[in-house]
């Protein structure tokens, strides 16, 4: 029996004996937390609990726990300090107090504007993001003089911000009189607008200038910001001349960002470029179990199963799906079991797939490679067709499981063979070519995000 | 049971442990006082699972015993008494109470029911502090605890212990007040808690002006201050624990502005007094407009409503820095003064947007910091 059943069987048998309302009271939000040779350590939620129930119902709760297990020699109860609530959106008190502002957001240090709560320590590392990790490591030992800039890229919610305000946390502790800052392109480009309209450029970028650290998140929503990028442009080349260190972040290369100016990007690119693709399963497990662990949630290695292996590519997914079941635990005091878990769930999971159709990957694929669809569907064997149609096949094969013949049907009737022959090329090509790999990602990307 | 008390001490220890009783208990019993006399005290005790209290008072026992009784009733009835002492009895589950010609019966409910107040151990680190001394420093902070449920750690008071000092603080998220109380002994080590609002209104009610000191025991998840006074009892004569805030209180001194680079030292009745003028004036956001001019030594006070016209005075100041405009809500400024016994206010602000420091003089005994409002 374990822990958790010995004690529903312990409630089972007590709620007869005791009344109800008592029951509630005393029994609520009480668990089993070790058994360990003949003790049992009971976990309750407060000091009157505790006292009520060592006074009151321990030989009756040890006589029961007895009963069903004959090994239990003792019992005893302990108040557990619950780990924080989470509480990341703080809404200011009232609608009619829009004009008051609030006090900087408490956790947020104000002139480095990073997060306290992003370190290394709960970064989890694997073979996808290892190599991001180190160089951003290296970097966090010696700012300015191994990797600069440092370009960090991957999909959303793979834990770049993360990455990139632990950098920014473990400098400013280790090297205290090193000024750093961490920016969202965002705020960056607010900020170039609002000296432009303030005629404040002279402080604006004397702000900037004078950083030992600068950390850039998001940097692919400054294309098309002609301005702001010049304003970068020129930021960077100071800070750069002096040996500051820059750390960039983005969802993809800076190749791929589009109406990115030439001399940024080759900027971009002059340091060194690290990405971080989606977990292997193995890592995704052990992240999983981390965020359980902070939340103290004991879940059952059936269900950190299920999450793993089906929520694949997105971490702030995995930590979604974990507070869903947090919350079920709160609320029933039960955790979840597999078929619950999959129940609750179903939202996370099921979403992408439905957007994920044989016509949606082509007219992706299509308008990825910027060629019309029906060129696409039509039996042609121009260069530039048949590796975009190699590609939806390939894609139809493993996002949607769809059967060979079936694939060859969809495009203008072909055998079947020529469908297995196209998977396999492009199956083999993604060993080889790392181009095509990250096309893969992005024409993934852009499939689910649609 | 059997016992003679004073009538004042039982309307004292009833009313105090009225306030405390759960309102809608899922228990019944938390919604009634438990009263114990034993020896020559009588205890009366109550809580709603959250806070506890007993308050003890001596009493003639003539025989030991338990009870529990509902509060609204008896303190209705003590209170109409016109002796000073009155004799409570224990007769067949209802409880008598004989006070000159006046007798009432009570229905009673089971002793054994009623919950055990965790009391510490007795081997829990420990702070002495005067009553006085305590009660002024929470009363000081308690109005500018926060009401949202959204972020529970800023629901309650912070307890800051170091060596011989206490700190205590407290914060909405649009201000935030700090005072200092020294302690009469030094904290083994520096520890803190957050203490939840409800426990430390209770705390200043239950203390109220009494004279004497408290001693405050800390454990991880609940706090307990025993106050005894000075003579006739050995046994502190009232106790209070808490259940504490889990959660880390923010690290509120980063948001104390530091590098003031605009300061005015004001008359606070004088600055009262121009705030109450302007806000008859100020619109819906409760907003006062603040000009701080060194080259006029003046901080000019206006505020403007679209239908009543508008408010502009002038109050003398010694200003030093830079000028400065910036917008308060009123209310806010005038909680904070209420909370300072000076005659001087000190008024420093820092850089664009950032919250203003108000203390009171030279004294590092309290501070205020305000969020401005949006210009």
């Amino acid at each position: 029996m374990t822990k958790e059943e010995l004690w529903q069987a312990t409630l089972a048998q007590l709620q007869f004996q005791i009344s109800q309302a008592n029951f509630a009271t005393w029994l609520k939000n009480t668990y089993i937390l070790a058994k360990k040779g003949g003790q049992v350590v009971v976990s309750v939620p407060n000091n009157f609990s505790k006292e009520w129930l060592e006074n009151k119902y321990n030989k009756l709760i040890f006589k029961i726990l007895r009963n069903l297990d004959n090994e239990v020699r003792e019992v005893n109860y302990t108040v557990e300090r619950q780990a924080q609530t989470q509480r990341e959106a703080a809404s200011p008190a009232a609608a009619t107090q829009e004009a008051q502002l609030e006090l900087a957001p408490l956790s947020v240090d104000k002139t480095t504007n990073l997060n306290s709560r992003y370190t290394f320590d709960n970064f989890v590392v694997g073979p996808f993001n290892e190599l991001a990790h180190a160089a951003t490591q290296a970097v966090t030992k010696s700012p300015g003089s191994v990797y600069n800039p440092l370009f960090i890229y991957g999909g959303t919610g793979l834990g770049k911000t993360h990455l990139l305000q632990a950098a920014g946390n473990q400098m400013g502790k280790d090297f205290a009189d090193k000024r750093v800052r961490y920016v969202s392109s965002e705020r960056f480009t607010t900020g170039v607008v609002s000296a432009i309209r303030n005629h404040t450029m002279d402080n604006f970028r004397a702000s900037y200038r004078d950083l030992d650290v600068l950390v850039l998140d998001d940097v692919q929503f400054l294309a098309g910001k002609d301005k702001t990028q010049e304003e970068l442009f020129h930021t960077f080349n100071t800070l750069y001349e002096r040996g500051k260190q820059i750390v960039f972040s983005s969802d993809r290369p800076p190749k791929a960002i589009a109406a990115l100016e030439e001399r940024l990007r080759s900027r971009f690119e002059g340091g060194m470029i690290a990405d971080i693709s989606s977990p292997d399963f193995e890592t995704r497990m052990a992240i999983i179990k981390t965020k359980a662990q902070e939340k103290t949630l004991p879940l059952e290695d059936a269900v950190l199963d299920y999450i793993a292996s089906n929520i694949q590519r997105n971490i702030r997914e995995l930590e979604g799906a974990i507070n869903r079941l947090a919350a079920f635990y709160k609320l029933n005091n039960a955790l979840p079991t597999v078929a619950e878990a999959k129940n609750l769930l179903r939202s996370v999971i099921q979403s992408p797939s439905k957007f994920a159709t044989p016509r949606r990957i082509v007219q992706v694929v299509a308008e990825f490679y910027d060629i019309r669809e029906k060129d696409i569907l039509a039996p042609s064997r121009k260069k530039e067709i048949v590796k975009p149609r190699q590609i939806a096949m390939y894609l139809l094969r493993e996002e949607l499981k769809s059967s060979y013949p079936f694939i060859g049907e969809k495009f203008g009737g072909k055998d079947h063979t020529t469908a297995i022959y196209a998977c396999a090329k492009i199956l083999k090509e993604l060993q080889d070519s790392e181009g095509l790999v990250e096309e893969m990602t992005l024409i993934r990307q852009r499939i689910y995000s649609g | 049971m059997k016992t003679t008390v004073l009538k004042d001490f039982l309307k004292e220890g009833i009313s105090m442990a009225e306030r405390v009783c759960a309102k809608n208990p899922s228990l019944p019993v938390l919604s009634n006082i438990l009263m114990v006399a034993e020896k020559n005290i009588l205890q009366i005790s109550a809580t709603d699972l959250e806070i506890g209290v007993h308050y003890k008072a001596l009493a003639k026992n003539d025989k030991d015993g338990s009870v529990v009784v509902p509060p609204r009733a008896l303190s209705q009835f003590v209170s109409s008494l016109t002796s000073n002492q009155a004799v409570l009895t224990l007769k067949e589950k209802q409880l008598e109470v004989q006070s000159g010609n006046f007798k009432a019966l009570l229905k009673t409910l089971d002793p054994e029911d009623f919950p055990i107040i965790p009391s510490p151990k007795g081997d829990e680190p420990t702070v002495e502090i005067d009553a006085g001394a305590l009660v002024e420093g929470v009363a000081s902070v308690i109005g500018f605890v926060g009401q949202t449920q959204a972020r529970p750690e800023i629901s309650g008071i912070l307890f800051s212990f170091s060596q011989k000092t206490l700190k205590l603080v407290s914060t909405d998220s649009f201000r935030l007040a700090e005072k200092t109380v020294s302690t009469r002994t030094a904290a083994p080590k520096e520890h803190s808690f957050i203490l939840p609002a409800k426990a430390a209104r209770e705390l200043v009610n239950a203390l109220g002006e009494r004279q004497g000191k408290v001693k405050i025991y800390f454990s991880p998840t609940q706090a307990s201050f025993f106050y005894s006074q000075q003579g006739e009892m050995k046994e502190p004569q009232i106790q209070l624990v808490s259940r504490l805030i889990e959660g880390e209180y923010p690290k509120y001194q980063d948001v104390i502005p530091s590098n003031i680079k605009t300061k005015a030292i004001l008359n606070k009745n004088d600055l009262i007094a121009h705030l109450k003028a302007a806000s008859v004036f100020s619109g819906r956001t409760n907003d006062v407009h603040f000009i701080l001019n060194p080259q006029k030594k003046a901080v000019e006070v206006r505020a403007q409503s679209q239908d009543l016209g508008e408010d502009v005075s002038s109050l003398e100041a010694k200003v030093e820095g830079e000028k400065r405009e910036v917008s308060f809500n009123w209310r806010f400024f005038l909680e904070g003064l209420a909370q300072m016994k000076s005659e001087r206010v000190d008024f420093g602000l820092a850089n664009e947007e950032g919250p203003a420091l108000v203390r009171p003089g030279a004294s590092e005994e309290f501070l205020y910091v305000l969020m401005p409002l949006k210009l």
